[in-house]
């Protein structure tokens, strides 16, 4: 392409400054510039253009492709699942159109249930969603675009989060994002390779970095780790210090636990008492409140002074110590069931039963949890998570009228669907208040609303106007993501 | 003829119709609905006392709708279409109501009109001296266009990225005002140049020689061949007479639509349709022109077949076409046939610019091609490891790659010299857009 340039470079200068050196024309124009340029009639511009329109289609019939070996490009693995129905392909266009993140993350859950993958077309769509998404629909993404995206991840930098790394490699070399993730995913599998690693990383993190790893544990620290996180209690940082002391207090066999559960034993115990004369005999709890140093701490992780009215400095004091015990203790220590070991607790002592809550939601005591609702028929919206299933919707139903609200926000953090029942309740509730549950409400929740709701739409909503008509349009938008998600049931069912 | 909703979301005029259109595709919205083999019809309840009466011509996917829209198709014909291609068996009623059969009579009773509508008297000699004045008009034009370009060459190119947009607008106008709007159209898009990007000097002067050429094409217009004379007069905006090439008996075949690109110039759509014969093994572009919101003339679905015979503008280079007969619609069996490799493409590429040196992109079905990376740039390379490039703007290379999985597919492209850009692909024996 030398004679090609040679052309540009002239044109650029123009032909008032430069001519076109005919001899550094390839062999096949030198005949036609031969011609051009014998033409004496015409002026250099013309012979400039008439040399040039030559040599443009000399280029231009010239082309000739790369021939390169070099450039090579692996095969993806052939899939070992089938490709999603045509009808849940269109479904997950529609979904992608829309911008729906709950009714994608519902299509990614059907689809992976289903052990079906999505089709090929889909899969850079898919892939941009995930690197975009912050809800962590990554690892669903990942499943449903099989071998293809995991081949296709490997081509472009800004989905190589989305390619099977392996967990070491994330661990050492991610994000502090990712190394959160994988931490926590890897911890419910191994614990004992993530105490490894956290064991051999440690020296290097900095104090926010360490915090932020330890909150990782939550809920999922286990009896081995408790010599190394009484060694953090020396660490210099006080954040550090506090996470380590919180999770030790989540192990129920800890020295800590068990200082707290000998501090109790001395302080709440039962006594037989005689009543009526001599008559009977009945035990009577004692409860003597701590002693409060001046100086010094009470015991490790246990405030001193109250920050509550209600309670004294004693009482603040016991009260910490019943939060953090687990509650099987009591059946030990009063060798009673629970519900009788609540029922001690009356009067001005009744002031302690919300410690009991606090201990059952740390400890996950599911058996506490339904004798203290037996036992208090009050809504604790903590205590709904520790229920059986079934259970969990009669509460919710039971206690909606009063605590809508609070119930709400609890539902929403439901990973399976709500009852139609339940959705029923909700959905008259939200249309009553169309300003504070708009559109984007149902969106994020229609992977939990059941499409049988689709039915009570047009009869809910607040009745007067204008709060009828914004409900009226929220109605209008959600029946549509209904209609999408029912296809997308009947998409999975074929 | 069954649509795939891809090819029917296709249709639309607009996102918002295109999402309406999705609306309707709920069986609740319709208040009848049927279907015979040729023809569709429903009836949507609106926001009026009376449902809108939709129904579409399958056979040559036209629409008619008694809703007020003024776009096409409207979200009802949209919606309709859809509904078909998911609930098919909900349409049980299959004897065309009246309004929809005299509708369907109307349209063959106006076919047949437009057949037999021609020979209007024409004043020859009033022709002719409109002719001989338009002929001098453009010829001080090309002269005024000639002294123009040489001053650029003169002065040299370097200094035209400074030049403002009213350099080039105003050569365009004078170009009007000679009635020569081809040649108008053409300074006014190397005008649109982006000066800034790698490349602009070969682009610019490639335009300017191509404008040359035409300029002492039409000097020397007796010397050309008959078909290199029309191309000249196309290039420089004569008209060929449509109801003489509509005369002809064209070229009938069964047509793949291999893409349908709009775009907007002077508030006018333009709808470039690329097709491609299957026994002819011609490729053919169909102009569309409409204002927005209006309907184009006739509709063409990439992906499908269309029954249909076209006429070929008169041309050394034969690309342009126009749909005498558009027969019917169907989906197709099989990929169409198409180059082995890219010395076929190539080959064939040089011996058009031996006849014709004015071409623009053209399009071009290439069996086994697999994109890969090289030089940080993706390349189509075929069975004998020969390779071309893609262009560097090009958008959808993951979902080329994604078709692909690194195995060789069959794709259709457009594009010329050393810049080609993928229109869709077959997969699995289906043609996917791209």
């Amino acid at each position: 392409m030398q004679f090609w340039n040679e052309i540009i470079h002239t044109a650029l200068l123009g032909t008032e400054k430069k001519q076109v050196a005919v001899d550094t024309l390839p062999s096949g124009l030198q005949e036609a510039a031969g011609l051009v340029v014998a033409q004496t009639a015409i002026d250099r511009e013309e012979q400039f253009l008439q040399l040039a329109a030559v040599g443009c289609n000399f280029r231009q019939s010239g082309v000739s492709p790369l021939q390169q070996e070099t450039a090579i490009i692996p095969e993806a693995q052939p899939e070992s699942l089938p490709y999603c129905s045509p009808r849940a392909t269109q479904v997950l266009k529609d979904i992608l159109a829309e911008d729906n993140p709950g009714l994608l993350g519902y299509w990614l859950e059907c689809c992976a249930t289903t052990q079906v993958l999505a089709p090929p077309e889909l899969v850079p769509a898919l892939l941009n969603r995930a690197v975009n998404d912050r809800k962590g629909i990554l690892q669903d993404v990942t499943t449903v675009c099989g071998r293809r995206g995991e081949w296709l991840s490997q081509f472009n930098p800004a989905w190589a989060s989305s390619a099977v790394v392996d967990d070491v490699e994330l661990w050492q070399t991610g994000t502090p994002d990712q190394r959160k993730t994988v931490l926590r995913r890897v911890r419910q599998q191994d614990p004992a390779k993530t105490r490894d690693w956290l064991q051999q990383a440690w020296p290097q993190e900095n104090a926010n970095s360490k915090a932020e790893l330890l909150k990782q544990l939550d809920g999922m620290v286990q009896p081995e780790d408790e010599p190394w996180l009484t060694d953090l209690l020396a660490e210099k940082s006080q954040k550090v210090k506090e996470e380590a002391l919180r999770l030790l207090k989540q192990l129920p066999g800890s020295a800590l636990v068990q200082q707290y559960q000998e501090l109790l034993q001395s302080l709440i115990y039962l006594k037989k008492e005689k009543a009526l004369l001599g008559m009977i005999s009945k035990t009577v709890l004692h409860i003597q409140l701590p002693f409060v140093p001046e100086k010094g701490e009470y015991a490790p992780g246990i405030e001193k002074l109250s920050n509550d009215k209600v309670y004294n400095d004693g009482e603040f004091i016991l009260l910490q110590l019943i939060q953090s015990v687990p509650p099987g203790f009591w059946e030990q220590h009063f060798g009673m069931p629970a519900e009788d070991i609540l029922a001690q607790f009356t009067g001005k002592n009744e002031k302690y039963l919300p410690a009991f809550v606090k201990a059952i939601v740390l400890f996950r005591d599911r058996d506490w949890a339904q004798a203290y609702l037996e036992y208090r028929d009050i809504f604790y919206e903590e205590l709904l998570g520790l229920l059986p299933t079934k259970k969990q919707e009669a509460y919710c139903l039971r206690n909606f009228k009063q605590y809508a609200e609070p119930i709400i926000q609890q539902l929403r953090h439901w990973t399976r669907e709500w009852s139609p029942e339940l959705a029923k309740a909700i959905i008259d509730h939200t249309a009553k208040h169309p300003y504070e549950y708009p559109i984007a409400f149902y969106k994020t929740n229609i992977h939990r609303i059941p499409v049988s709701v689709i039915t009570i739409l047009d009869s809910a909503g607040p009745g007067g106007m204008p709060q009828q008509a914004y409900w009226n349009n929220i109605a209008d938008q959600f029946s549509k993501l209904l209609r999408l998600k029912e296809q997308i049931l009947h998409a999975f069912k074929e | 003829m069954n649509l795939s909703e891809d090819q029917i979301l296709a249709l639309a005029p607009d996102d918002a119709s295109r999402k309406s259109g999705k609306d309707l595709a709920n069986p609740a919205k319709w208040v009848s609905k049927g279907a015979d083999t040729s023809v569709l019809w429903g009836e949507c309840q609106g926001s009026g006392s009376k449902p809108y009466q939709t129904q579409i011509d399958l056979g040559n996917l036209a629409f008619k709708c008694s809703c007020p829209s003024r776009k096409f198709p409207c979200k009802h014909g949209l919606g309709l279409l859809l509904l078909k291609a998911r609930h098919s068996k909900s349409f049980t009623d299959t004897q065309a109501p009246t309004w929809v059969s005299e509708w369907l009579t109307r349209r063959t009773e106006k076919g047949e009109k437009k057949t037999e509508k021609k020979d209007k008297p024409v004043d020859e000699a009033a022709q002719a001296k409109r002719q001989q004045a338009r002929q001098q008009k453009v010829a001080d034009g090309l002269e005024e266009l000639l002294r123009w370009i040489k001053d650029i060459v003169r002065n040299g190119m370097l200094n035209l990225p400074e030049k403002g947009p009213a350099f080039w607008e105003n050569m365009a106008k004078r170009m009007i005002d000679a009635q020569a709007p081809g040649l108008a159209a053409q300074i006014k898009s190397l005008g649109e140049l982006n000066f800034y990007t790698e490349g602009w000097q070969t682009r610019c002067l490639d335009g300017l020689l191509k404008i040359y050429l035409v300029i002492k094409g039409y000097k020397n217009i007796d010397t050309l061949s008959t078909e290199l004379q029309q191309d000249i007069k196309s290039l420089i905006g004569f008209p060929q007479n449509l109801d003489e090439l509509k005369a002809q008996p064209g070229v009938s075949d069964q047509w793949f639509v291999l893409a349908k690109q709009v775009s907007e110039e002077e508030q006018l759509m333009v709808e470039r349709n690329w097709l491609y014969g299957l026994d002819s093994r011609r490729y053919a572009l169909i102009l569309q022109f409409y204002v927005r919101s209006q309907s184009p003339a006739m509709s063409l679905t990439p992906g499908l077949l269309t029954d249909a015979t076209l006429v070929f503008y008169h041309s050394a280079f034969p690309l342009r076409a126009l749909v005498k007969e558009q027969r019917s619609t169907k989906k197709p069996a099989h990929p169409p046939e198409g180059y082995s490799s890219w010395t076929a493409v190539l080959d064939n590429a040089t011996a058009g610019n031996s006849r014709y040196p004015f071409a623009d992109d053209w399009p071009c079905i290439v069996r086994e091609l697999k994109p890969v990376g090289f030089n940080n740039e993706w390349w189509l390379q075929d069975a004998e490891k020969n390779s071309m490039p893609i262009s560097r703007n090009y958008g959808a290379i993951w979902n080329l790659l994604a078709f692909s999985g690194g195995k060789p597919v069959q794709i259709s492209l457009i594009g010329k010299e050393k810049e080609y850009e993928p229109l869709g692909v077959w997969y699995n024996n289906e043609y996917k857009m791209l």
